[in-house]
C-alpha cells in the first residue's frame, strides 16, 4: 500500500519533467504530461479512499524512510492515513486536477504557461505532503513549500514591478506563520520528544500534564498564530487581498483547495493539544467573529471583483474557524470542502467573466450578456448562490447551517449573532456582485471568447457538485472527530429562519440599492453608507502596521545576512592595506626622505645601543 | 681653562647644523658643504678630548682624517662638476632616477 507514495511523488515527477522539458517539447505535450501526473495522482486518491473503507481501520500509518535516528531522536518521513487527510486529499487533488484541465483555456496565449503548470504540480504536491504526514516536522516541510509556491504563483506576471511587490508582501506575512510553526514544533519537542502526531495525542492521554501546562499553552498559541497567518485570519489578513494580482486559475487554487485551508488542517489535526488549554477556543471565536465581520464588510465596500473574491474568502474561513472555536470541528471541515468546491467555481466563472469584459475589474463597469454564455452565467450564478447559502438547492447551505446551529448549540449567543450578521453579509454582497454583473443592462465592452472542451468539463462537474447533490460526496467526518449531531426540530426551525433572512435580504437589497427605494430619502443612511465605503473599502487600517513589521523584518534579515566573520576579516584587509599605504610612502622615489629615513633609523639605532 | 663640557656642546651644535644644511638644501654642493660641516664638528671633539687626556693620538688622528677627507672633497666635487656638465643641475630631487 505504499501506492499512497505516488499520491505525492507523481506531481513531483511532473514539476521536474516540465522543467527540464520545457525547451524540447511543444506545449500542449507538457501540458498533457503535466495533467497526467495528476490525474493519476487523483485516482490513487481514490483508490486509497477506497482501500481505507475496504479495510476498517482507524488509521493507516506508511513508514516510508527513516531519515534520521540518533538515540532517541527519530524523524521518519512516514505518511497517516485517516479520514480527515484522506477527505482533504482528494479535494486537493480532485480541485487540482480541475484547475490545471481549466488553465489550459485560460492561458494557452501565455507565453510561460509551462512555468504556471509547472508551480501548479508543485504546489498540489507539497500540498499533499502538508495533508499526509504523520509528524509535525514533515508537515512543516510542506508548509513552507505551500509558502514559496503560492509566492511563485502570485509573482507570475513578474513584468509589473508591483505584482512583485504585492507578492513579496504575501509572502513575508505568511511567512510569519512559518517562524511560529517552528518555534511550536522546537517546544512541541521539548514537551513531549517526539514530532508525531499520535504519539502526542497518546502522551495527553496517558500522562499528567499539568507538568508542562505552560509550555502546552505556548504550543497552542503559537499554533493558532500561525494556523491563523497562513489562513488570513484577523491580524494577518492583509496578504490574501494582495495575492490576487496573479493569474485566476492561481487564486482559485490558492483559495479553494490549497494553500488558506492548510491553517484549518492544522489546528483540526493537532486538536488534542488544542484540547488541552480549554480558553484558547474562546480566542480562536473571537478572532474568527472578527475577521467575518471585517471580511464581509470589506467586501461589500469593494469595487473590485477579485478584491471581492478575496475579502469572502477571509470571512467564509472565518466560519471554519469559529465552527472549530465551539469544537465541532467536523463541521469546519464540511465547510471547508463545500467552500472549496463553490470558491474555484465562482473563481472559474471570474476568469471569463474578466476576460469577456476586456480584463475590466471594477464590477460598476462590467456586464455580461446572458444569450451567448449561458453556461458561464449558471455556473457564476448556482456559485454566488452556494456562497451566499441560498436554501434547499446550494450546497453552502447545509455546510453553513450545521456551523450555525453547532454555534446555538454550544450556547455563545454573541458568537452565532456575528456569524449570522456575516452570513447576511454575504448574502449582500453576493447579491451585490449578482445585481452588477449578471441582471446589469449596461454595454462597455465585449470580447469574442470561444469556450472549449477545457473551459466546459472543470466547469461543469464543479457546477454539478456545487448544487445540493455535492453533500452526497463529503464524506461523514462526525465519528472521526467522535461528535455526536442530532437533527431535532431545533434545527429545523434555524433553517426556515436562515434561509428567510437570506430571501429577505434579497429583496431589502434589491429594493435599497438597486431601485434606490430609501437611499434617495434617507441622508442619514447615504451617509453611513459612504463613512462605511471609507473605512472598509482598503486595508488601510493595518497599513502602518504592516510596514513597521516589514521593516522590522527586514531589520532582523539584514542583520542575519551580516556574516560576522566577514567583518574580521575585513578588519585584517584593512591593517593590511594601511601599512601598505604607509610603507609605500617610503618608496616614493624621494632621494631626500630615503636619506632622512637612513639617518633617523641609524641614529636611533646607535642610541638605543648607547643607553642600553 | 674651558670645560669640556662646552666643547661638546660646540661640536654637537655645530654637528646638528650639518645635519640640518644637509637636509634642508636640494643642491649637492651645498649638501657637501654639510657633510663637512659634520665631519669638522666631530674633529673638534676629537681634539678637545685629546687635550683632556693630554694625549697626543686625538691630534694624530685629526690629521689623518682631514687628509683622507681633503682626498674624499676632490672625488667629489670632481663628481659634482661631471654632474654639472652632464645635467645642467645639481638638484638633488631632479637628478634622482629612482622616481621613474
Amino acid at each position: 500500500m505504499s501506492i499512497i507514495l505516488s499520491t505525492i511523488f507523481f506531481p513531483l515527477i511532473g514539476f521536474f519533467l516540465l522543467t527540464i522539458l520545457k525547451d524540447f517539447l511543444n506545449k500542449k505535450i507538457l501540458f498533457f504530461i503535466g495533467l497526467f501526473t495528476l490525474f493519476i495522482s487523483f485516482l490513487t486518491s481514490l483508490f486509497s479512499f477506497y482501500y481505507f473503507y475496504k479495510f476498517k481501520k482507524a488509521f493507516f500509518v506508511f513508514n516510508i524512510w527513516n531519515l534520521i535516528s540518533i538515540d532517541n531522536f527519530k524523524f521518519n518521513i512516514s505518511f497517516l492515513l485517516d479520514e480527515l487527510s484522506l477527505s482533504m486529499l482528494i479535494m486537493i487533488t480532485g480541485i487540482g486536477v480541475l484547475i490545471y484541465f481549466f488553465s489550459y483555456w485560460y492561458m494557452y496565449l501565455e507565453e510561460e504557461i509551462i512555468k504556471f503548470f509547472s508551480y501548479i504540480n508543485l504546489f498540489i504536491s507539497s500540498m499533499s505532503i502538508l495533508v499526509l504526514s504523520d509528524n509535525f516536522l514533515l508537515t512543516y516541510f510542506g508548509w513552507e513549500s505551500v509558502g514559496i509556491c503560492s509566492y511563485l504563483l502570485v509573482s507570475f506576471y513578474n513584468e509589473n514591478i508591483k505584482n512583485i511587490f504585492y507578492s513579496m508582501k504575501s509572502f513575508l506575512i505568511s511567512k510569519i506563520s512559518d517562524i511560529f510553526f517552528l518555534i511550536s514544533i522546537l517546544l512541541i519537542y521539548h514537551c513531549f520528544n517526539t514530532f508525531n502526531i499520535h504519539e502526542i495525542s497518546n502522551f495527553l492521554i496517558s500522562e499528567k500534564v499539568h507538568k508542562n501546562l505552560f509550555l502546552i499553552k505556548l504550543i497552542c498559541i503559537f499554533l493558532l498564530l500561525s494556523s491563523i497567518s497562513k489562513s488570513a485570519q484577523f491580524p494577518f489578513h492583509t496578504w490574501l487581498p494582495c495575492a490576487m494580482v496573479g493569474p485566476t486559475p492561481a487564486s482559485a487554487l490558492i483559495h479553494s483547495a490549497t494553500m488558506v485551508t492548510a491553517g484549518v488542517y492544522l489546528i483540526s489535526r493537532s486538536k488534542d493539544i488544542f484540547l488541552v488549554y480549554d480558553q484558547i477556543f474562546y480566542l480562536i471565536c473571537c478572532v474568527s467573529s472578527f475577521s467575518i465581520i471585517l471580511g464581509s464588510m470589506s467586501s461589500i465596500f469593494n469595487k473590485n471583483i477579485k478584491k471581492i473574491l478575496a475579502y469572502s474568502t477571509i470571512s467564509q474561513i472565518g466560519y471554519m474557524f469559529l465552527s472549530i472555536g465551539v469544537k465541532s470541528w467536523s463541521c469546519a471541515i464540511f465547510h471547508l470542502i463545500s467552500h472549496a468546491i463553490f470558491k474555484s467555481l465562482i473563481f472559474i466563472s471570474t476568469c471569463y467573466i474578466v476576460l469577456y469584459n476586456k480584463n475590466e475589474q471594477n464590477i460598476f463597469k462590467m456586464n455580461f450578456i446572458k444569450k451567448k454564455n449561458s453556461l458561464v452565467y449558471f455556473s457564476f450564478l448556482i456559485g454566488l448562490l452556494s456562497l451566499m447559502s441560498f436554501p434547499i438547492i446550494s450546497l453552502g447551505f447545509y455546510s453553513k447551517g450545521e456551523i450555525l446551529f453547532k454555534i446555538l448549540e454550544s450556547k455563545n449567543y454573541f458568537f452565532f449573532f456575528t456569524a449570522f450578521l456575516g452570513s447576511i453579509f454575504t448574502t449582500i454582497y453576493s447579491y451585490r456582485l449578482m445585481f452588477y454583473i449578471l441582471f446589469s443592462k449596461k454595454n462597455y465592452f465585449k470580447k469574442k471568447l470561444y469556450e472549449n472542451f477545457f473551459h466546459d468539463i472543470p466547469t461543469l462537474i464543479l457546477m454539478f457538485f456545487s448544487t445540493f447533490l455535492g453533500i452526497f460526496i463529503i464524506p461523514n467526518l462526525s465519528s472521526f472527530f467522535s461528535e455526536h449531531f442530532k437533527i431535532n426540530n431545533f434545527y429545523i426551525i434555524l433553517e426556515f429562519l436562515f434561509s428567510f433572512f437570506v430571501s429577505f435580504t434579497m429583496l431589502i437589497y434589491y429594493l435599497l440599492i438597486k431601485k434606490k427605494f430609501f437611499l434617495k430619502k434617507l441622508y442619514f443612511l447615504k451617509c453611513l453608507h459612504n463613512c462605511l465605503e471609507k473605512i472598509f473599502k482598503q486595508d488601510l487600517y493595518f497599513k502602518n502596521f504592516y510596514s513597521k513589521l516589514e521593516n522590522l523584518y527586514n531589520f532582523f534579515s539584514y542583520f542575519l545576512y551580516k556574516d560576522i566573520f566577514k567583518f574580521f576579516i575585513k578588519f585584517i584587509f584593512y591593517i593590511v592595506r594601511f601599512i601598505n599605504k604607509l610603507i609605500l610612502k617610503f618608496h616614493s622615489g624621494n632621494l631626500k626622505l630615503y636619506i632622512l629615513t637612513f639617518f633617523l633609523v641609524s641614529t636611533s639605532f646607535y642610541t638605543l645601543i648607547i643607553f642600553i | 681653562m674651558i670645560s669640556i663640557f662646552y666643547c661638546f656642546i660646540l661640536s654637537v651644535l655645530i654637528f646638528s647644523l650639518g645635519v640640518f644644511i644637509f637636509f634642508i638644501k636640494n643642491n649637492l654642493f651645498l649638501m657637501l658643504i654639510g657633510l663637512e660641516i659634520m665631519l669638522n664638528a666631530c674633529l673638534l671633539l676629537f681634539i678637545v678630548s685629546g687635550n683632556y687626556w693630554n694625549d697626543a693620538n686625538g691630534q694624530i688622528i685629526y690629521i689623518f682624517i682631514i687628509t683622507s677627507s681633503a682626498a674624499e672633497v676632490c672625488v667629489s666635487l670632481s663628481l659634482l662638476l661631471k654632474f654639472y656638465k652632464i645635467n645642467n643641475t645639481l638638484n638633488i630631487n631632479l637628478l634622482s632616477e629612482l622616481k621613474k
